[in-house]
């Protein structure tokens, strides 16, 4: 009287279906605001990665993290330097090497160039839901050779680009933009002398840089630098980012420093100002065709339409007519318990002269 | 030639907490396999017969109303359910019950005993009721006489039960607990066949000082 079962043709699963949205807070589309966090700078954590923020109040939430990593330990004390040394930027390089590459690879390759050391963009998991939405990104870079903006090659079709990997689909990461009437328009695959520009793993939300390649047309700030340095670049005193330092670490005074090159990175995102970017998520739906014939569903429990003390109807036009109005739908399980809601965007009228016939879709 | 005229409304629905734990062992326990409609927010009296624009505007007040978003709690979703019944139906199944109110004091006299009727017949011990005590640690709730197969439905929501008792049957039997102070409460009595509801208020008083 109150439930009806679905029959066999009322349940349908829809095909999966592609949702994006916009990949930060607020499912914008555009960050244009790279804040760090006080707190994280001066933990340990930022020797490895600096976390970035869409805000700089109370509310803030991390949108992605950058990390520099170099094989050699470049940009971090060695043991022989630090006997408490964690050989920061080394154990970067191989996390992601481990997590990104075939076994059989030692070292990131750009094209033919290979590099032993990576720039990391990490995009946090709860920012790309699925994943990151391929050949939708553009990143600009600043530095004191210029303004370049980068995006990946899959030209937004997923097409001849994709190869795939250990770690799911890869594309390059080139110099262009979202622009063009096929929605993105590549200005450059690879740099002049170091290959090409990165890696873009967008079922990880992860985007690896090529140090070299990108210096080469953003141009960075030479070694040397040292802890007023750093710590004037944690304030976003600098006015150029760093340059990965691949050597052996360089100190100042002869006193030896970790020189933390993704805050070199960072700055220049900061220069850039602007990092657009979109999340994609499959979406299995199922449709429920809920069917109230004629003679169903007709009357109500809602007190405003019965008298409570003895049943009886309360307007005498629904004694021989009776009109109701549907609002809310439920769906349950054999246990009578409700597993989902929906509701109708306005009251559907329900009498004996009318049938209804409302579509539930349930994303899950 | 006109359009057709698109008589599929399409609704988006949302997990209930049941739902989601459900589906969060797996697909195979979530099994929708059954439906049931309300009119929450519908209030009747807005269906105007006196409408200076005639029969056809009757109810349009009812349907320009906006709807509120869905409430995944079934003690606030589809709290008035539609039912089906017979054309020329003049009276809508109601629940009786023996008493418009409880009181126990814990110590003296007997357990409450609560058997509902149900008009016309229904509810019968093939369906039987849910009965909700909104308050466990005011008293001890049982209920007797289901003899049906396909009755065990939860009328309420994680939350709720967290703090409440629910039991079905036909009969029930509400017992005082040793309570420190007056304890009120409610009884909230459902139809498992028709969906009628009925609320009682529930007062335990502790055992009284000599």
């Amino acid at each position: 009287m109150i439930f009806k079962r679905f029959e066999t043709d009322d349940i349908i699963q829809g095909n999966p279906s592609e949702v994006t949205t916009g990949l930060w807070t607020g499912d914008t589309g555009s960050l244009t605001s790279f804040v760090t966090s006080s707190t994280q700078v001066a933990a340990d954590s930022s020797r490895y990665y600096v976390n970035i923020f869409d805000v700089s109040t109370a509310d803030q939430e991390t949108q992605f993290a950058v990390a520099y990593g170099n094989v050699d330990g470049g940009g971090s004390a060695t043991l022989v330097q630090d006997d408490t040394a964690k050989l920061e930027t080394k154990v970067t390089y191989l996390q992601y090497k481990n997590l990104l590459l075939d076994p059989t690879d030692d070292y990131f390759t750009f094209g033919t160039f290979t590099s032993h050391h990576i720039y990391v963009v990490n995009i946090q998991r709860a920012r790309t839901r699925g994943r990151l939405d391929a050949g939708n990104w553009q990143l600009v870079l600043s530095g004191s050779r210029g303004t370049s903006t980068f995006i990946d090659d899959s030209l937004q079709t997923l097409g001849a680009n994709v190869s795939f990997g250990k770690s799911g689909r890869v594309f390059n990461i080139v110099s262009g933009s979202l622009t063009g009437v096929s929605g993105s328009t590549i200005a450059a695959t690879s740099s002049s002398n170091a290959g090409v520009f990165g890696l873009c793993y967008p079922d990880l939300g992860i985007l690896v840089f090529n140090p070299s390649a990108v210096s080469e047309s953003v141009g960075l700030v030479g070694a040397g630098e040292n802890s007023s340095s750093l710590t004037n670049m944690a304030a976003g005193g600098w006015s150029a980012p760093f340059a990965p330092y691949t050597s052996s670490l360089a100190g100042n005074g002869g006193v030896y420093y970790p020189q933390y090159n993704h805050w070199g990175f960072v700055r220049s995102m900061q220069l850039g100002n602007d990092f657009q970017a979109r999340s994609s998520e499959i979406i299995s739906s199922t449709h429920y065709f809920v069917r109230l014939r004629n003679k169903e569903y007709n009357y109500t429990n809602n007190p405003t339409f019965y008298n409570l003390s003895n049943g009886t109807i309360n307007n005498e036009d629904f004694v021989n007519n009776p009109k109701v109005y549907v609002t809310t739908i439920g769906l349950y399980n054999d246990n009578n318990e409700l597993l989902a809601v929906g509701k109708v965007s306005k009251p559907v009228e329900k009498s004996f002269e009318k049938e209804a016939l409302i579509r539930v879709r349930l994303d899950f | 030639m006109g359009y057709l005229n698109n008589a599929t409304v399409t609704v988006d629905a949302v997990l209930t907490k049941k739902g989601r734990e459900l589906l969060a062992r797996g697909r195979s326990g979530f099994n929708i396999t059954q439906f049931a409609v309300a009119d929450d927010e519908v209030d009747y009296t807005l269906y105007t017969t006196s409408h200076p624009l005639g029969t056809a505007y009757y109810g349009s007040i009812i349907e320009a109303m906006p709807v509120l978003e869905a409430v995944t709690d079934e003690t606030q979703s589809l709290r008035f359910k539609l039912v089906s019944l017979p054309r020329g139906t003049k009276e809508i199944p109601f629940i009786s019950l023996p008493a418009s109110s409880v009181l126990l004091t814990y110590g003296i006299g007997t357990p409450f005993s609560l058997t509902p009727v149900t008009s016309q017949g229904f509810n019968g011990p093939a369906f039987g009721y849910t009965v909700i005590l909104y308050d466990s640690d005011a008293a001890v709730l049982t209920g007797t006489g289901l003899t049906g197969t396909v009755t065990t439905p939860l009328f309420i929501g994680d939350t709720l039960s967290a703090n409440s008792v629910v039991v079905q049957g036909t009969s029930f039997t509400l017992s005082p607990k040793n309570v420190r102070s007056q304890r009120t409460t409610k009884l909230t009595i459902i139809g498992n066949q028709t969906g009628a509801a009925v609320d009682i208020p529930v007062i335990v008083n502790p055992r009284p000082t000599v």
